[in-house]
C-alpha cells in the first residue's frame, strides 16, 4: 500500500523565458514512495518542469512544498538557506552525468557530504563506498571519472545523489546519452532503488522502464499536463488523440 | 595637459598612417606566406614538411627585434641592403607567416578525414578535392585567429621605432624628446593603440560570434 | 684587440641570458598575482566590480608592450626615478597581467554549465561552487595558454633592450657596435633564445596532453 503522505507539492509551476512560456501552470503532487514518470515529445518542458522542483531553473510562478511545509517564504525570491535546504533534501542526476572531473569517485561521491557537514571525513568515505558498492562500482572508487564508461559515470552520479540521504530523487533524461545496453545497468540501479522505496521522478524517453517502474505517468505536452494516470490507462487507454499520436511516434523509432 | 594632445594629434595621426601602412603591408605578404606554409606543412614529402617545420620554430622561438635587427644591421654585410621600412615589412612578414602558418594549418586538419573521402566517393579527388571541398571550409574557420594577428601586427610595428622608422611610436617619442612631456604624449599615443586595438578586437568577437 | 669568435660571442650574450630568463620569471609571477583577482572581478555578477577590471584589462593589452615601457621609463621615471629593469619588470608585469587574466577569464567561462549545476544540486553553497568545483577546472584550463604564454613572453622580454636592460639583444647590439659581425652575434642571439624557448615549448605541450583529462569544457 502507498504511503499516503504528500512528500512533494509543486503547485501551478510556471516558467517563461523572456516572451517564451514553457510551464504554463503545472501542478504535480507526489506521495513518499512514488515513482513518476515524465514523459512528452521535446520540447514539452519535461526538463524545465524537474529543474524546477530544485530551483535549477528559477519558477516564474507557483509555489512549492515538500512535507506539507512551504519550501520558500516568496517562491519568486528564494532565499539562499531555503535553496540549500531544498537543494539538500532533492537529489539530481542529469543527462550528461556532470561528475567533476577533478576528483576521483569517491570523492565526488564525499565532497557534499562534507561540505554540507552531515558527516565526517572517515565516515563520509565509507558511507560513499557503501553506495558504490550499491551501484556495483566498488573497485572504481580510486579511479578518475574519466577512466569510466559513460554507464559507469552515471551510476556514479546517481551514487553522488544518494550520497546526501535525499527525500526525493529527480532523474533528467538518465540515459538518453547512453548506449541501450549500458542504460539498462542504470535502468536496473534506479529499479532497485524503486523498489527500496525511494521517491522519484523520471524524465524519460523509455517507455518500457516508465511501464514497469512508475507508479504513476504525467505526459507533459506544449508546457502543460496532457495525460495523467497509471502506466496501464496512459499507455494502453489515453484519453487524448495527441496521447496516441506521440505514443505511436515513440514506438515507430 | 588636453591643450598639448590636439596639438600633438596631426603629427601622431600622421604616424599612425604609417604604422597602418606597414600593417597592411605585413598583412598582404605575411598571411599568403602563411598559407603556403601550411599547405607545405601537411604535405606528403617528409623533407619539405621537417624543413617548413624547422622554419616555422625558428620564427616562433626568437623575438621579432632579433629578426629585425639581424635583418638591419646583419643583411648589408652580404650585400643585400633595406631601407627601415621595408626590413619591418620583410622582418614582420617573415614571423606572421610563421604563426599564421599554425591557424591555416589547423583550418586544413579541422577539414575532417570524412570530407575528404565523401569527395572522393564522388570521384573529386587530389587537386579538385582540396580547392572545391577543402580550402573553402577550411578558410571559413580561420578568419576570427587571423583578424586577431592582424591586431597583434598592428601593435608589434612599434618596434619599428627600433630602426627610427616614423610611425606612431617614434613620432610620439620624438615630440617627447622635443617637449619634454614624455608621459603626456605616450599615453595619449597609447590610449590611440588602446581604443583601435579594442574596438578592433570586439568587432572580431562579434563577427566570431555570428560565423558560429 | 676584441676577439669575435662565434664562443667569444656566446660567452658575451649568455652573461645577458639570465637578466632575459629573470624578466621573464618575474614578470610571468608577478602577472600571475595581479591576473588572480582581475579575473575573478572580470566574471563576477557586480558591475562595479567588472567594469573596472574590464577597463584595466583592455587598457594593458591595448597598449603594445614597448610603448608601456616607453610611457613607464621615460615618462614616469623622471617623477619616481626607475632604473630600467625595474622599469622594464612594471611593464612586463602589467602585460603579462591582462594578458594572463584573460586567460583565467576564459578557464573560468569554459568550465562546463552542468558542474555549476550538479554543484547547485549537491547543495554547495556559491562560495564553495566556486572554490571547490569551477575554480580547480579553470586552473587546469587555463595552464596550457599560460604555459605558451611564458614562451611568448621570454620573447617579448627583448624589447626592454630598448630601454636599457642590459638583456641578451642589448649585449648583442653592444658587441656589434664594437665592430661583431651583426649577422654572427645575432644569430647568436637567436639561438641562445631557441635555446631556452624550445624546451618550455615543449613543456607546454607535454603540460597540455597532460591537464586535457581534467576538465570537461563547455
Amino acid at each position: 500500500m502507498q504511503d499516503p503522505r504528500v512528500l512533494l507539492d509543486a503547485e501551478s509551476i510556471k516558467k517563461s523565458f523572456k516572451d517564451n512560456e514553457v510551464l504554463k501552470g503545472v501542478t504535480l503532487k507526489v506521495h513518499a514512495g512514488e515513482v513518476i514518470a515524465l514523459i512528452g515529445p521535446s520540447g514539452a518542458g519535461k526538463s524545465t518542469f524537474l529543474r524546477c522542483l530544485n530551483y535549477l531553473e528559477r519558477p516564474t510562478g507557483g509555489a512549492l512544498s515538500l512535507d506539507g511545509q512551504a519550501a520558500f517564504v516568496d517562491p519568486l525570491k528564494p532565499s539562499k538557506t531555503e535553496l540549500l535546504k531544498l537543494r539538500r533534501r532533492v537529489g539530481m542526476v542529469f543527462q550528461t552525468f556532470n561528475l567533476f572531473p577533478h576528483l576521483s569517485v569517491v570523492k565526488n561521491i564525499v565532497l557534499a557530504q562534507k561540505l554540507n557537514g552531515l558527516r565526517n571525513a572517515k565516515e563520509a568515505e565509507d558511507y560513499a563506498l557503501k553506495l558504490l558498492g550499491q551501484v556495483g562500482l566498488a573497485d572504481k572508487a580510486h579511479a578518475k571519472p574519466s577512466e569510466c564508461s559513460g554507464g559507469q559515470q552515471q551510476r556514479i552520479a546517481i551514487a553522488r545523489a544518494l550520497s546526501l540521504d535525499p527525500e526525493l530523487m529527480l532523474f533528467d533524461e538518465p540515459t538518453s546519452a547512453l548506449d541501450p545496453e549500458v542504460g539498462n545497468d542504470v535502468l536496473k540501479v534506479m529499479r532497485d532503488l524503486a523498489d527500496r522505496g525511494m521517491t522519484m521522478i523520471v524524465v524519460t524517453h523509455e517507455m518500457k522502464f516508465a511501464e514497469r517502474v512508475a507508479d504513476r505517468v504525467l505526459l507533459l505536452d506544449q508546457g502543460g499536463i496532457l495525460e495523467e494516470g497509471p502506466p496501464a490507462q496512459v499507455f494502453y487507454n489515453p484519453t487524448h488523440e495527441r496521447t496516441r499520436t506521440f505514443l505511436q511516434a515513440v514506438l515507430d523509432r | 595637459m588636453f591643450e598639448h594632445w590636439i596639438e600633438w594629434l596631426p603629427q601622431l595621426l600622421n604616424g599612425l598612417g604609417t604604422s597602418l601602412l606597414l600593417t597592411a603591408c605585413v598583412a598582404l605578404i605575411g598571411f599568403p606566406l602563411g598559407l603556403v606554409l601550411g599547405l607545405l606543412a601537411t604535405a606528403p614529402s617528409r623533407l619539405v614538411r621537417a624543413l617548413v617545420i624547422a622554419f616555422i620554430e625558428v620564427f616562433r622561438g626568437i623575438p621579432l627585434l632579433a629578426v629585425i635587427y639581424l635583418l638591419y644591421f646583419g643583411l648589408p654585410a652580404t650585400g643585400v641592403t633595406m631601407a627601415a621600412f621595408t626590413t619591418i615589412v620583410v622582418g614582420h612578414s617573415l614571423n606572421l607567416g610563421a604563426y599564421s602558418s599554425e591557424v591555416f594549418r589547423a583550418g586544413i586538419l579541422h577539414v575532417g578525414a570524412g570530407q575528404r573521402e565523401a569527395a572522393a566517393s564522388l570521384g573529386i579527388t587530389g587537386r579538385h578535392a582540396f580547392f572545391h571541398v577543402v580550402l573553402p571550409q577550411a578558410i571559413r574557420a580561420i578568419p576570427g585567429p587571423l583578424m586577431s594577428m592582424l591586431i597583434m601586427v598592428f601593435q608589434s610595428t612599434s618596434l619599428a621605432f627600433a630602426i627610427g622608422v616614423s610611425e606612431m611610436t617614434s613620432t610620439a617619442f620624438s615630440i617627447g624628446s622635443m617637449t619634454f612631456e614624455y608621459l603626456n604624449v605616450l599615453v595619449l599615443a597609447g590610449l590611440i593603440y588602446a581604443v583601435l586595438c579594442i574596438v578592433s578586437a570586439r568587432i572580431v568577437a562579434r563577427v566570431e560570434e555570428k560565423l558560429n | 684587440m676584441s676577439d669575435f669568435s662565434f664562443a667569444s660571442i656566446l660567452q658575451t650574450l649568455s652573461a645577458g641570458l639570465g637578466i632575459t630568463i629573470l624578466m621573464t620569471v618575474v614578470s610571468f609571477t608577478v602577472g600571475t598575482m595581479l591576473a588572480v583577482p582581475l579575473a575573478l572581478m572580470r566574471t563576477s555578477k557586480l558591475r562595479i566590480l567588472r567594469a573596472p577590471a574590464v577597463a584595466v584589462i583592455d587598457i594593458s593589452r591595448g597598449i603594445p608592450p614597448l610603448v608601456w615601457l616607453l610611457i613607464i621609463y621615460f615618462g614616469i621615471s623622471p617623477i619616481v626615478p626607475l632604473e630600467p629593469l625595474p622599469a622594464g619588470l612594471i611593464g612586463l608585469s602589467i602585460i603579462s597581467a591582462g594578458y594572463l587574466a584573460e586567460n583565467f577569464r576564459a578557464g573560468i567561462d569554459n568550465v562546463h554549465l552542468g558542474q555549476k549545476e550538479a554543484a547547485a544540486a549537491l547543495g554547495l553553497t556559491p562560495s564553495n561552487q566556486f572554490w571547490r568545483i569551477i575554480a580547480p577546472q579553470a586552473l587546469n584550463i587555463s595552464i596550457p595558454p599560460s604555459a605558451s604564454y611564458a614562451v611568448a613572453l621570454l620573447k617579448d622580454t627583448a624589447i626592454a633592450s630598448i630601454i636599457g636592460v642590459a638583456d641578451i639583444i642589448f649585449l648583442a647590439q653592444n658587441e656589434v657596435s664594437r665592430g661583431g659581425s651583426a649577422v654572427l652575434v645575432f644569430s647568436v642571439a637567436a639561438l641562445l633564445y631557441l635555446l631556452v624557448g624550445i624546451p618550455l615549448s615543449y613543456f607546454s605541450r607535454f603540460v597540455d596532453g597532460v591537464v586535457r583529462s581534467k576538465v570537461v569544457t563547455a
